[in-house]
């Protein structure tokens, strides 16, 4: 008995290593790099939203200042959680959260803004906005700058002159509107643009 | 032999050859060697070089101005064009005969008013403009010497939300000394920034891993020098110094393999004098003994003064540095925060807060001509010293616990022969013993000025500022303290001062890790100490810190800082990288364990692999870990040491230049530590990254 269960045994542990030779061409997934022990996540669950990227280009000539969305999201609350390790070993959560005003959700826009010839254009965030179905438009916060906190990467909120810029910019919309119907719309001339997304919110 | 026999024997045979086979892979490393097709779902660690990254958004600039023309009525600008001081912006256009410009940014009163003027020497005018206020539309008027106006609208973001906040306490402008006030940071929890005579933060350096526990200073050249942002280990020892300007542009980047921390001193020769580092912490376990000369021209050091050889390593007074970990691997047993010329370059001062130690030692000899500090604990192996410390003299006498910058000042007696040393006397415990240690409530911090006379060994106190403030000013640890040349003033800052829950505490530890508040006051002070200038730096909602290494007063433009033009001078890299040691540990041949690692830099800076992050195990973090990195490619691998800090966090610096060609995996082998003792339980794990770094053939260019 002692034999066939010692069999049994040798035969599980090559079962085993058979098994992890098998797995060890996989590879892991990619540790990001990121802020040590910080996790950054929505707190309420936002629904990303594939943009439908209609980019409807009003001007004949080339864009000068090309904008694409990566991607829209909605969100009532930023919140971030951090591991802070103390001296002597215990382990603290330390939270801080960001909320729009009452009433309002945030939209996350990832955004890539590209110049694509030189020239004397500036991108102007001052014409760069969101508009609703009712035809509502909105600004770019003035002060997003809150988003880096939360692992979000933000873009210069300073008019850009040159480059390939990306990263989130940050705007405030009534948690009433038609988040599928949205259009970013940048009117400054010769990059003038509108993209028609959608943006779910939960 | 019966057929039952017979089939035991079979299997009993098949299955030790089963086994003999699967050791064999086993030790083989088989299990652990990539393939093709795993390295095809690896990603390549991403090439960067700050110095390469410059250079390409300088001539990204220069394509854009290509591509119209720009004249002094309609100048090309923008804003932060390193991405370096968000509240800078450099202004180009064609000078059509123009020599200089005056350049004024308006502020809100006369105090906020910045002034200053560039000279035109090139077809192309560069002129920076520093010195602009955050959040707003800022007026800017460029004059030309042609007598041409122009008044130009820049605008710039708000601060950033977790920046620390400046609370003016009192400014008296004109009887301040000249400048702008530099806010050096400690910590990468808080920004380093440059603020007016309104606390008005009118520059800040964005990226908040450099520059930061560590001086820094403005060199005889007009350009800064201060700590890059590559760490050897957190939270303050850094790779390398960099050589820039206030837009941001790296002149030159000198690598320190010993890293470097705390003050740095540009020499009469121009050499930088800075302390430091063993070349090698793991080898002789110990850190921050040694001060070492870097050579301006190479980057090399051509001196290194290690104090284990001068003073005692083995005397150890009680302190708040001291952690409560045992066995740790990397003792701070002297943690020097300063090293400066003195005697006409022919001596060296050297502080040693945690032993609470001024030493001037002979800079050829290395002979210890006196000690400044506490009688106190020198016997046993500290005996030896007794010899050379200072006595005190005069009504009037303190010592110094747990100093920081000692600062040569000039003459003040007339007597070339005696030393008058200005330094901030943290006080911290003012004692050597926990039983008579002053609470953190009741204490103070001063700045105080000494005269030493090394000839009759004597010390005298001459001036001091911050008792009378009492736990106001106190600051456990950080600041310093400097004499101002134009007023006569001292410019003081109360570095780091500790609280939890608003009961003030000495936990430098949790202070250091951005657990605790940790807030700071600058105080500037005239001869008799009346108050002209004081700003209290309080945390941000996001973190706690709100501490200051130190402040200085600076020229903020200086005109030869912004000599080049763009395009005309890359950025070089001097002197020698760290490099991780091999590691004596045997090739691991499985993964396994719940190990896990989080990267906050992963690149391939021209073939030295940089990485740094935390481990964790099981989702948790410790406080005490160990990593080797891993790099195995389908026919060769290596291991080599990182350097570990407190909670997980390590560092690891490869030269794969020196490696065989090939595709390499990345993992990690590792362990963490319960608990706060080195020898407490271990949990161990190898673990992939999913991070592949590529070798090219010697003659192959690099990724």
């Amino acid at each position: 008995m002692k034999r066939i269960k010692r069999f049994f045994q040798i035969g599980f542990m090559i079962v085993i290593m058979l098994f992890s030779l098998g797995c060890a061409g996989q590879a892991a997934e990619p540790a990001e790099p990121a802020e040590p022990a910080e996790q950054s996540e929505l707190a309420e669950p936002a629904e990303l939203a594939e943009p439908a990227v209609q980019a409807t280009p009003e001007a004949v000539a080339p864009l000068v200042w090309r904008i694409t969305i990566e991607s829209s999201e909605l969100t009532t609350n930023l919140s971030s959680t951090k591991a802070v390790v103390e001296y002597g070993g215990d382990v603290n959560q330390v939270s801080y959260s960001d909320q729009p005003d009452e009433g309002y959700a945030y939209l996350l826009l990832m955004l890539n803004i590209d110049k694509t010839q030189p020239g004397k254009e500036k991108f102007l965030w001052s014409e760069l906005a969101v508009t609703d179905a009712d035809g509502n438009t909105y600004s770019r916060l003035e002060d997003d700058t809150f988003l880096e906190l939360h692992g979000l990467p933000r873009i210069k909120a300073t008019d850009l002159s040159i480059g390939n810029n990306q990263g989130y910019a940050c705007f405030q919309l009534p948690l009433s509107i038609d988040s599928s119907s949205l259009t970013l719309i940048y009117s400054a001339e010769g990059s003038k643009q509108s993209i028609s997304f959608s943006a779910t919110a939960e | 032999m019966n057929n039952r026999r017979k089939w035991i024997l079979i299997l009993v045979v098949g299955l030790a050859a089963l086994l003999f086979a699967a050791g064999m892979i086993f030790s083989s490393g088989a299990l652990v060697r990539p393939t093709e097709r795993s390295l095809a779902g690896m990603t390549e660690v991403p090439a960067y070089d700050v110095l390469s990254a410059q250079s390409a958004l300088e001539q990204e600039i220069l394509a854009d101005y290509a591509g119209a023309n720009y004249t002094f009525a309609e100048p090309y600008f923008i804003n932060d064009p390193y991405d370096m001081n968000p509240l800078s912006a450099l202004v180009l256009f064609d000078p059509e005969g123009a020599k200089s410009v005056k350049v004024t940014i308006h502020g809100d009163d006369s105090a906020d008013l910045f002034t200053y003027e560039k000279s035109i020497d090139s077809a192309r005018a560069e002129v920076p403009i520093l010195g602009l206020c955050a959040g707003r539309d800022n007026l800017v008027t460029l004059e030309s010497d042609k007598g041409d106006i122009v008044t130009l609208t820049l605008s710039t973001e708000p601060l950033p939300a977790d920046f620390q906040t400046y609370e003016l306490i009192e400014s008296q402008p004109y009887k301040m000394e000249p400048g702008f006030t530099l806010m050096t940071a400690c910590f990468n929890h808080s920004y380093t920034a440059i603020i007016d005579a309104n606390a008005q933060v009118r520059g800040y350096l964005s990226n908040i891993d450099m520059a930061h526990g560590t001086s820094m200073i403005q060199l005889a050249n007009g350009n800064m020098l201060a700590t890059g942002d590559e760490y050897i280990q957190i939270p303050y020892n850094m790779m390398s110094l960099w050589e820039f300007n206030w837009l941001g542009k790296i002149f030159r980047e000198y690598e320190v393999p010993n890293a470097v921390h705390h003050d740095i001193v540009e020499l009469a020769d121009g050499n930088i004098l800075c302390v430091s580092n063993s070349a090698n912490m793991v080898a002789t376990g110990t850190r921050e003994d040694v001060a070492v000369i870097l050579d301006r021209a190479s980057g090399a050091v051509i001196r290194a003064y290690d104090f284990r050889k001068i003073i005692d390593e083995t005397r150890d007074p009680y302190h708040h540095f001291d952690p409560n970990i045992i066995n740790l691997p990397v003792v701070d047993w002297m943690h020097m925060n300063a090293a400066v010329p003195y005697d006409e370059g022919n001596a060296i001062i050297v502080s040693s807060p945690i032993q609470s130690m001024v030493i001037c030692i002979d800079k050829d000899t290395e002979q210890i001509q006196w000690i400044l500090g506490p009688h106190e604990g020198y016997e046993g192996n500290s005996a030896y010293l007794s010899q050379y410390l200072l006595t005190p003299v005069g009504d009037e006498f303190e010592w110094q616990w747990c100093q920081h910058h000692p600062m040569v000042l000039p003459d003040q007696d007339n007597d070339p022969n005696t030393l008058d040393l200005l330094l901030l006397d943290n006080g911290q415990s003012k004692s050597f013993l926990e039983e008579t240690a002053v609470d953190a409530s009741q204490n103070y911090s001063r700045a105080v000025q000494y005269r030493i006379d090394p000839t009759a060994m004597t010390v005298e106190q001459i001036w001091e500022y911050g008792k009378e403030r009492g736990a106001e000013c106190y600051a456990t640890f950080l600041g310093d303290a400097n004499y101002e040349p134009t007023t006569g003033n001292r410019l003081i800052t109360f570095g780091g001062q500790l609280s939890v829950n608003g009961v003030r505490t000495d936990d430098i530890i949790d202070g250091v890790l951005g657990d605790v508040v940790t807030r700071s006051r600058v105080v500037e002070v005239n001869e008799t100490g009346d108050v002209v200038f004081e700003v209290s730096v309080l945390e941000d909602p996001y973190t706690k810190s709100g501490e200051t290494y130190q402040a200085k007063r600076i020229d903020f433009f200086s005109p030869m800082s912004f000599d080049t033009l763009l395009g005309e001078h890359n950025g070089e890299r001097l002197g020698e990288s760290y490099v991780c040691d091999a590691s004596a540990q045997k090739q691991p041949l499985i993964f396994i364990g719940k190990l896990a690692v989080q990267f906050d830099r992963l690149v391939n800076e021209n073939g030295r692999l940089v990485a740094s992050g935390v481990l964790s195990y099981d989702g948790e973090h410790y406080l005490l870990s160990k990593a080797v990195i891993v790099l195995q490619s389908a026919t060769d691998y290596y291991l080599f040491n990182a350097l570990n800090a407190l909670n997980g966090r390590f560092f690891g610096s490869i030269d794969t230049t020196a490696l065989k060609s090939g595709v390499y995996q990345i993992s990690i082998a590792g362990g963490v530590v319960e608990g706060n003792d080195t020898t407490g339980k271990v949990r161990k794990g190898h673990v992939l990254t999913g991070y592949k770094i590529t070798v090219p053939a010697a003659d192959e260019t690099a990724p």
